[in-house]
């Protein structure tokens, strides 16, 4: 029984330790960090300032808002269409291997691709959105990535073209599982297609919709390439999320001390999410 | 009835290409614009004569091939390191009764969702001050950790289905661990690690903001590289689009490889196909 424990520590050991160094550590010296007035010209104690002023800063709370809006839209949209995408590939039809290659592709290419790609699109005087919105409609567009009554749908826009093939993929794996006979039951009971959906579909998919939405959630609270390649939290503050604001503090301004404050308050917003999506996450999945 | 059939199949045909296009189009336009010249970039006419400048510039850019280069070993080496430790965690985690494991492997999992930026400024602070920063021990680290939760979670769901009757009748035949999971654990589960090694490689290769912070010129990976475009005055925009398009090839080739895989992978085991 002895030499069966110490087999299992040989196993499990290394890959801990390691763990433990790469992540935990790091996270507890982010903790002291955040205590700390830190930056290129000073590194001293000074208790709960960093967090105090946190929560003074506007800064904080416009970013804290701007977070909102792009989890809220992003996974909001992601999720209709991702639906209405996974019902209509639910049917039968050939090809449809070849179309879910497509339709893969957003979400696989690396995400710095697909931000200069709409970065090339959304140029305002040359790029292919405003060409289409001229030569389609007939309207002149808009400087989308600087305007600041765009910019953030610009940036969303980006997060939901790369991710709705992700929550389609999820979802339409769990739209395979449904249970044929209740469907037929309910059809021939009279339901209309509508309300089998609502009141069967949706019902029955519950875990696996809690699944999608919880991930991207996840995901898009620390969206960075779409927003840091396009806008950088820009024009002004409009684009400016925790994520990137965090990112700024440390890296551009090298306020250690501030940064690593807003990222505890991030890491909480973040464990919490986490935590709810662990009870959809038992292994009988 | 056999017409409605037929109307029925015609929308839906319609609206899968309706569909496939719209989520095409930057793609398709990265394609296009990389075969364009600088004066044809913005010129909207479908035809053009197609060049291949912005590759042959961008193959012959030293610091384009060293970037991609650079990716290669990095992604490559910290693979196959987090699939050395990961494949130990995850046999363990698998076969042995390991006090509140549960809790300890979602604690593990959790590792890899918080926000890379709750670690980010310790390893660069740490990095500079022991001169790991622009290095590939350095980056191949931070890849290993990155991983790691994600080989765990991922290779153990592999790793379950194969049945320990197996393993058992392999030990009573004399056969040591080491064997037992050479011949029998390794080979049974063998396609379940090589995609999730594929997968680590995909998210290696595509990681953007661990390499921005903690590499300089030198040990600089090709998605920094490709970033890097829009530092200068002037885009060109059809070297971007090719340098674009030759660090997608990899990841779209390994991509549909693994495309069975990729929905469990991306929710770390949480569904399965």
């Amino acid at each position: 029984m002895k030499a069966r424990k110490v087999e299992m520590y040989a196993f499990i050991l290394p890959g801990l330790i390691f763990l433990f160094l790469f992540s935990l550590y790091p996270t507890l010296f982010t903790w002291y960090t955040s205590f700390r007035d830190f930056s290129i010209f000073s590194n001293s104690f000074n208790g709960l300032r960093n967090y105090i002023d946190l929560f003074k800063d506007n800064v904080f709370y416009i970013s804290l808002k701007n977070t909102l809006f792009y989890v809220v839209f992003a996974v909001g949209i992601e999720f209709i269409i991702g639906m209405a995408i996974a019902l209509l590939f639910n049917q039968t039809f050939k090809g449809k291997s070849i179309a879910l290659i497509f339709l893969m592709l957003p979400m696989i290419i690396p995400p710095v691709v697909s931000a200069l790609s709409f970065l090339m699109m959304y140029d305002p005087t040359l790029g292919l959105m405003n060409y289409a919105l001229k030569t389609v409609f007939h309207v002149s567009g808009a400087t989308w990535l600087t305007d600041p009554k765009t910019a953030i749908w610009a940036v969303v826009s980006i997060d939901i073209w790369q991710w709705t093939p992700f929550v389609t993929l999820v979802l339409l794996a769990g739209l395979q599982y449904l249970p044929k006979e209740t469907m037929e039951a309910a059809r021939i009971d009279g339901a209309n297609s509508i309300q089998i959906f609502f009141s069967i579909t949706l019902k029955l998919m519950k875990k696996i919709i809690m699944i999608a939405l919880l991930f991207r959630t996840v995901e898009a609270f620390k969206a960075f390439e779409s927003i840091f390649i396009t806008t950088k939290g820009g024009p002004g503050y409009n684009t400016r999320t925790l994520n990137i604001f965090a990112y700024l503090k440390g890296f551009e301004f090298m306020k250690f001390g501030e940064a690593a404050t807003l990222s505890i308050v991030m890491l909480f917003v973040s464990s919490f999410l986490i935590t709810v999506l662990r009870k959809f996450f038992s292994k009988e999945g | 009835m056999i017409k409605r059939k037929a109307v029925l199949q015609a929308i839906i045909y319609i609206l899968v290409v309706l569909v496939v296009l719209l989520f095409f189009i930057p793609i398709y336009w990265i394609v296009v614009t990389s075969f364009k010249t600088g004066a044809d970039v913005f010129d909207y006419r479908p035809f053009f004569k197609p060049i291949l400048d912005n590759y042959q510039n961008i193959l012959q850019e030293a610091s384009f091939q060293k970037y991609y280069l650079n990716s290669l070993t990095v992604a490559v080496i910290s693979t196959l390191i987090a699939m050395g430790i990961g494949f130990g965690v995850s046999y363990g985690f698998s076969r042995f009764p390991i006090p509140r494991k549960e809790s300890l492997s979602f604690y593990i999992l959790s590792m890899r969702m918080i926000p890379p930026i709750v670690v980010a400024i310790p390893f660069f602070l740490m990095f500079r001050s022991i001169g790991l920063y622009d290095s590939y021990l350095g980056l191949v680290l931070i890849y290993v950790a990155f991983n790691l939760p994600f080989v765990i979670w991922v290779l153990r769901g592999f790793i379950d289905e194969v049945p320990i009757e197996l393993e058992e009748a392999a030990k009573i035949d004399g056969c040591t661990r080491m064997r037992v999971l050479r011949y029998v654990t390794i080979p049974i589960s063998f396609t379940g690690i090589i995609a999730t090694a594929v997968l680590c490689f995909i998210f290696v290769w595509n990681e953007f903001f661990f390499a921005l912070i903690l590499t300089g010129v030198n040990r600089r990976t090709v998605t920094v590289g490709v970033y890097n475009f829009i530092g200068f005055a002037e885009i060109s925009w059809g070297q971007m689009c090719a340098a674009s398009l030759l660090v997608s090839i990899p990841i779209i080739i390994f991509g549909i490889m693994v495309r069975k895989n990729l929905i469990s992978g991306l929710t770390f085991g949480a569904l399965k196909e």
